[in-house]
């Protein structure tokens, strides 16, 4: 297994929304809501899961995979304006960060600890990663931790090439789409 | 150099608080062209300790409004003839100005300010990448390709000097007047009688003066509020640094706005470095890593050959700001106080001028017409001088 | 002043920070006197000391109030904008 890998993540679903009545909303859906702001709930699935990340008390980052059809669900659900419930454009550029190596490689880019993180709280992080604002959510896998990384797509090229070329000084690899 | 006075008198003529080159300057006037000599200098530290000692030492006129531009004029005018006055070596070096364009929006500012400074009989000239080129070879004009230079404003009578020297040569020429310079003497208190200045109390007993001058930069607030005087100045610290000495490559003083960066090369060779004030308000002189970090790497947009040179000495001064980057100059709403601040990041430059004007001012009790538009009431008038787009660097 | 404890994100390096400028109370437009707006559209409390003032965390947007010693560099403590009145 390789000690640093980054790939590009660009190809899933992701859709954003928020408001009062925002986790109420979800909650209805079926989705399992994260108890406190900056936390993520994770529900297993045939297609690898979904990430539901609370970005702060009211505004919430979903993310799954492109052929599952949840998200276009709650996409179409949102669009039809429930009360409290207000869509946000969410085109985000994501990475999927892996390797024992991924907590060195973080601190290089980052000044967040991200080895001090303790997953059992589900935390999502939300920093400056080479002065972009990112979204980050961190996964246990099998023997070391993922982090799904997003930003701004504006962002996304100037930052895709800078986390390609720190990938390889660190000794990593970058292996382009997920597959 | 000064004459050490063991006590203050009872009484002065006039008291200016603050050592620096504006104060110096501004006692040196009224002893030379006023003849008034009764008059003492406060200062809490050491002559010339402030920003006077702390600024990157650049002369220039290119400013943005009428205002602006004639003002500083004169003081560029006075600069060149400053070291005979003293007969002190300032070290007055003209090396050409270029303030860089990044963008067709910086160049269209660049035309602008240079039709304003040639209408008002400054030279100046907007210029393209190639002219730039030529005049700095090390120059790499794409700039690490983030932002190459389009063209720049070209101001050639931009100089600089040695700031201590700009304040020993005032302070030696108002001492030997007869004027009382008094270093290691804080000012606590302003006394006013019915709306009138009466004296002023120091670390060191009280003082009797009809007339009192303030021009302490990054001080100010902590004056006027002796005073009861608000006003729309909030201080940052800008920080600077210098390189260990090279050989000389750099003779123009370059500007980028869009880079936050400005830099000479002094006559030791180091390279005397700046970028934009710290982002909040702060009355202290740290110095900060994350100021180092991001002015080099700007500096190394510009020449990647410096990668190399070492920094010897990072510092900072107290720039009390203004909203319009303009100074806030003149009499005040308590007769006998007389205001010279608002001088931000700009104030060196202006040394001799703001002695000449501040000490008409003083002596007769009237602003002088150049500086008419700094008034402190302008802002209650909503009649703001908009000097913005001739700061050194975007703020 | 290395570090700020945003009241959402926790402790972070204070460039992740923008200064957004003292808490200030806005008179009412419509019954104060010029003088008055001019003040507070201008005039500010320059002098060393501690200041009440707006910060945002630029990564999530969040906006909140920070006390700081200015003559210090040092942050006093830290409140989500709901608790403005918070003790300082």
């Amino acid at each position: 297994m390789n000690q640093l890998t980054l790939q590009l993540m660009n190809e899933r679903a992701r859709v954003g929304c928020k408001g009062p009545r925002a986790a109420e909303w979800l909650s209805g859906q079926g989705l399992a809501i994260p108890a406190g702001p900056n936390s993520y709930s994770f529900a297993p699935d045939a297609y690898g899961g979904l990430v539901l990340a609370r970005l702060g008390s009211s505004e919430f980052f979903l993310e799954h995979d492109a052929a599952g059809d949840t998200l276009r669900r709650v996409a179409a659900g949102i669009a039809t304006w429930p009360p409290g419930v207000y869509p946000v454009l969410r085109e985000d550029c994501g990475w999927l960060l892996s390797g024992v190596a991924a907590e060195a490689m973080l601190a290089e880019v980052c000044s967040v600890d991200f080895a001090a993180l303790d997953l059992s709280a589900r935390p999502v992080i939300m920093t400056l990663m080479v002065g972009v604002a990112v979204l980050i959510v961190p996964l246990s896998g099998a023997s070391d931790r993922q982090y799904r990384i997003w930003c701004d797509p504006t962002y996304g090229s100037s930052l895709g090439e800078t986390l390609q070329r720190v990938i390889v000084e660190c000794g990593g690899a970058y292996l382009g789409v997920t597959a | 150099m000064f004459t050490r006075h063991d006590s203050l008198r009872p009484g002065y003529e006039a008291v200016i608080i603050g050592a620096g080159g504006h104060g110096l300057a501004a006692a040196y006037y009224l002893a030379r062209d006023h003849g008034m000599r009764d008059v003492a200098v406060l200062e809490k530290g050491y002559l010339g300790g402030g920003n006077t000692g702390r600024n990157t030492t650049i002369i220039r006129s290119n400013y943005l409004t009428p205002e602006g531009v004639r003002f500083y004029d004169e003081s560029l005018r006075l600069w060149q003839d400053l070291a005979t006055d003293f007969d002190l070596n300032l070290f007055y070096s003209t090396r050409g100005h270029f303030t860089l364009a990044h963008t067709d929006a910086a160049m269209r500012t660049m035309r602008w300010r240079a039709e304003v400074n040639k209408h008002l009989g400054v030279r100046s000239e907007a210029v393209d990448a190639a002219f730039v080129k030529r005049m700095i070879p090390m120059i790499d004009l794409t700039c690490a390709g983030h932002a190459p230079i389009v063209g720049a404003l070209f101001h050639e009578p931009g100089a600089i000097a040695r700031h201590d020297a700009v304040a020993w040569g005032y302070g030696r020429g108002a001492d030997r007047r007869g004027v009382q310079i008094h270093q290691q003497t804080e000012v606590t208190g302003i006394r006013v009688k019915a709306g009138r200045v009466v004296g002023v109390e120091t670390t060191r007993g009280f003082v009797a003066t009809p007339k009192v001058l303030c021009a302490v930069a990054g001080s100010t607030p902590r004056i006027l509020d002796m005073l009861g005087l608000r006003t729309p100045i909030y201080v940052h610290p800008l920080q600077a640094m210098v390189s260990e000495p090279v050989k000389r490559w750099l003779d123009p003083i370059i500007v980028s706005g869009s880079l936050h960066v400005y830099v000479s090369q002094s006559a030791r060779g180091e390279l005397v470095m700046g970028a934009s004030l710290d982002p909040y308000e702060l009355h202290q002189t740290r110095s900060t890593l994350d100021f180092a970090e991001s002015l080099s790497s700007h500096m190394l947009d510009m020449f990647p050959f410096l990668g190399e040179v070492k920094i010897n000495r990072q510092w900072a001064g107290l720039a009390d700001m203004s909203p319009d980057f303009a100074p806030i100059m003149g009499i005040t709403a308590v007769e006998g106080f007389f205001l010279d601040a608002g001088w931000g990041t700009w104030g060196f430059k202006a040394t001799p001028v703001c002695g000449k004007t501040m000490s008409h001012t003083l002596a007769t009790g009237r602003n002088h017409p150049l500086i008419e538009g700094f008034s402190i009431d302008r802002f209650a008038r909503y009649q703001l001088t908009g000097e913005k787009g001739a700061a050194a660097v975007g703020h | 002043m290395k570090l700020m404890v945003c009241p959402l994100n926790g402790p972070r390096a204070i460039t992740e920070f923008a200064y957004g400028g003292a808490v200030r109370p806005m008179p009412d437009p419509d019954s104060c006197s010029d003088a008055e707006w001019s003040d507070y559209v201008f005039n500010r409390a320059g002098s060393p000391g501690i200041k009440r003032e707006w910060w945002c965390h630029i990564a999530s947007g969040y906006w909140f109030i920070a006390e700081r010693d200015t003559a210090r560099d040092i942050v006093v403590g830290t409140f989500p904008p709901g608790a403005r009145d918070a003790p300082a």
